[in-house]
């Protein structure tokens, strides 16, 4: 199975990216061969989903990767170092990043993972998307059907 | 001699859920700020809710928490319901007990091994514990899947869960296509309940050992929780208060507000609440305080394996009580799917709103008592919202805590270090969920 999973906080502005592309996604019927999850900030869900099983963890989430703000890119966990420094695993501060670290080292299994880095131009408390990536938002759901329906 | 000086500023607490600070000034051996303070900014969920179909309302809410989602979502389908006059159906009363076990298992098993576990075993996080404790964070992480499938295999989602309307639930367990499949997906999660047991009784062995690491604090309060007349009070009952002195109050959901008494204060963007006293706790700790004798037999013995006596007055045996509602919960929800299927499940239809007017509803989430309140038009649209979540309810008895525990630590000739690491387990011991996390990356290519 292929599951493309939203990340984020609905209420702190571009942090909601991912979740929102998972909900367009699911409300407009546009799962055909995967399923979209809304992860949210319960982040450690997405231990769930490493699985024998599991073909493809498509993670849509705001990265900060010096991108211009609304830009995205896809990259595996592999091409990229982490900048973050937590004190570890809550809601509030783990990411994917630290959750195949935490999965290497306790050798379970981790499927091919991709993720669709949205560059954010806010973070703040904020109901609603910027403008920069609202403008963009129907490019980042078809970049993430592409991704997605290619790994067949 | 006792502590004359400190100076403790902890700007975001970590391994909580949120924003929140502790601040500390003692000068020459006088408290002159003592504070637990909530920054973050409001959210306006209950303006988001006015204008929308009764059918959304719950959708829309569940996102105030992504680990409380499923507690949001049954408290505002109870208030919708009590709005709407609807009368849910026994199975669906199952039905959504189950899951709202699934939700306390799974966050639950997250702050005790994930945020709590730590402190207890010297570590700043789960991470320096995956060499030497290896076994310990596989089963931490086979109870979360277990809490995962289980919340999913009833609501669809553990994270805003997709099955659960007003009304009834959209579709069987399991997303079956008929009930014979349905009813083999609920027998298929009974297994997966009893096959948990070995982990939950390890864990339980593990707190024995870690027990002498959690602080002797005990500070009299009022708790507060639900009391329900079929079980331990967590999906439905009334509003329970329990005295220091043992006396106990029943009130009715729709007067919530007559308990949560919400105040402002200049050290929090949140809300404080108090009912009888000053403040009061909510939470799993308010439950076993309330509920104690409605305890599933297996959860209580080991309850009393760990010597856990009630009135519990100490706020870092919140920690414990969770785990022993975890253990609670794994063998109720295998009690309700055994009535489910002697009942027999059948393909029910939501039921239909017989009324359009207000109403509020209540459910327990892992932090404690959360109520939902709306009203509706005659046509369906959400005229007016109001949710008080146990978290904000908890921020006065939390203070509460701080004014008795810094002198007596100062008086113990504590260091500072010593006495942010017993403020910070304080604050995590109330398991606060203040939402405001974001969950970006930052990264550099390396290429």
């Amino acid at each position: 199975m292929r599951y493309l999973l939203g990340l984020g906080n609905y209420a702190m502005g571009d942090d909601s990216v991912g979740l929102r592309l998972v909900e367009h996604i699911a409300e407009k019927g546009l799962e055909d061969g995967f399923e979209a999850i809304e992860v949210g900030n319960n982040g450690m869900l997405v231990l769930t989903y490493f699985r024998e099983d599991t073909d493809l963890l498509l993670v849509v989430d705001a990265v900060c990767y010096g991108g211009a703000p609304g830009e995205f890119t896809v990259f595996t966990p592999d091409d990229v170092d982490t900048q973050k420094v937590t004190a570890g695993i809550s809601t509030h501060e783990g990411d994917i990043l630290k959750l195949i670290e935490l999965a290497k080292q306790i050798d379970q299994h981790i499927p091919p993972i991709k993720i669709l880095a949205i560059q954010p131009a806010s973070m703040d408390v904020d109901q609603g998307l910027s403008p920069e990536l609202e403008m963009r938002f129907e490019e980042y759901v078809q970049a993430a059907l592409r991704e997605i329906r290619e790994h067949q | 001699m006792a502590t004359q000086n400190a100076k403790i500023n902890v700007h975001h607490l970590t391994r909580v859920e949120g924003h929140g600070n502790i601040v500390v000034n003692v000068a020459d051996g006088t408290v002159e700020k003592c504070e637990w303070q909530v920054p973050e900014a409001p959210r306006f969920f209950e303006a988001m809710v006015r204008g929308r179909h009764y059918s959304e309302v719950a959708r829309i809410t569940s996102r105030i928490c992504g680990i409380c989602s499923v507690g949001h979502t049954l408290a505002s389908l109870k208030a919708s319901e009590a709005a709407l006059g609807i009368d849910i159906s026994q199975q669906t009363d199952l039905l959504r007990r189950v899951l709202k076990h699934a939700e306390n298992f799974d966050s639950h098993i997250l702050h005790v091994y994930f945020l709590v576990a730590p402190d207890l075993l010297g570590a700043p996080s789960v991470f320096p514990l995956v060499p030497t404790h290896t076994d310990v964070v596989k089963r931490a992480l086979r109870m979360k899947r277990l809490g995962h499938e289980w919340g999913s295999c009833i609501g669809g989602r553990t994270t805003h869960p997709t099955r659960a309307v007003v009304g009834g639930f959209a579709s069987l367990p399991g997303g079956a296509r008929n009930v014979r499949e349905a009813e083999d997906n609920l027998r298929e999660l009974k297994e997966k309940l009893l096959g948990a047991v070995p982990d939950a009784v390890a864990t339980f062995e593990l707190l024995g050992t870690l027990a002498g690491g959690i602080p002797d604090f005990t500070r009299e309060t009022e708790y507060v929780g639900l009391v329900d007349d079929k079980e331990y009070g967590l999906y439905d009952g009334k509003i329970g208060c329990v005295m220091p002195d043992g006396s106990r109050e029943l009130i009715d959901v729709s007067d919530y507000r007559s308990v949560t008494n919400e105040y402002v204060t200049d050290q929090s963007t949140a809300k404080f609440a108090k009912h009888k006293m000053d403040s009061y706790m909510a939470g799993a700790l308010a439950r076993i305080n309330l509920n104690y004798d409605m305890l599933h037999p297996e959860a209580k013995k080991l309850a009393e394996g760990l010597g856990f006596k009630t009135l519990c007055f100490n706020p870092y045996m919140n920690s414990v009580a969770q785990f022993v509602e975890a253990v609670h919960s794994v063998y109720m929800s295998v009690g309700y799917i055994d009535q489910l299927l002697e009942i027999g499940l059948k393909d029910e239809k939501p039921v239909e709103p017989t009324k359009f007017g207000r109403g509020a509803g209540a459910t327990e989430v892992p932090r404690g008592i959360l109520f939902h309140e709306y009203e509706y038009d005659q046509e369906g649209f959400c005229t007016m919202g109001n949710c008080i979540i146990p978290t904000n309810q908890n921020h006065g008895n939390i203070q509460g805590d701080f004014d008795k525990l810094v002198p007596e630590l100062l008086a113990m000739d504590k260091t500072e270090a010593e006495m942010e690491l017993m403020l910070e387990m304080l604050v995590r011991a109330y398991d606060p969920c203040i939402s405001c996390s974001t969950h970006y990356l930052d990264v550099t290519f390396k290429k």
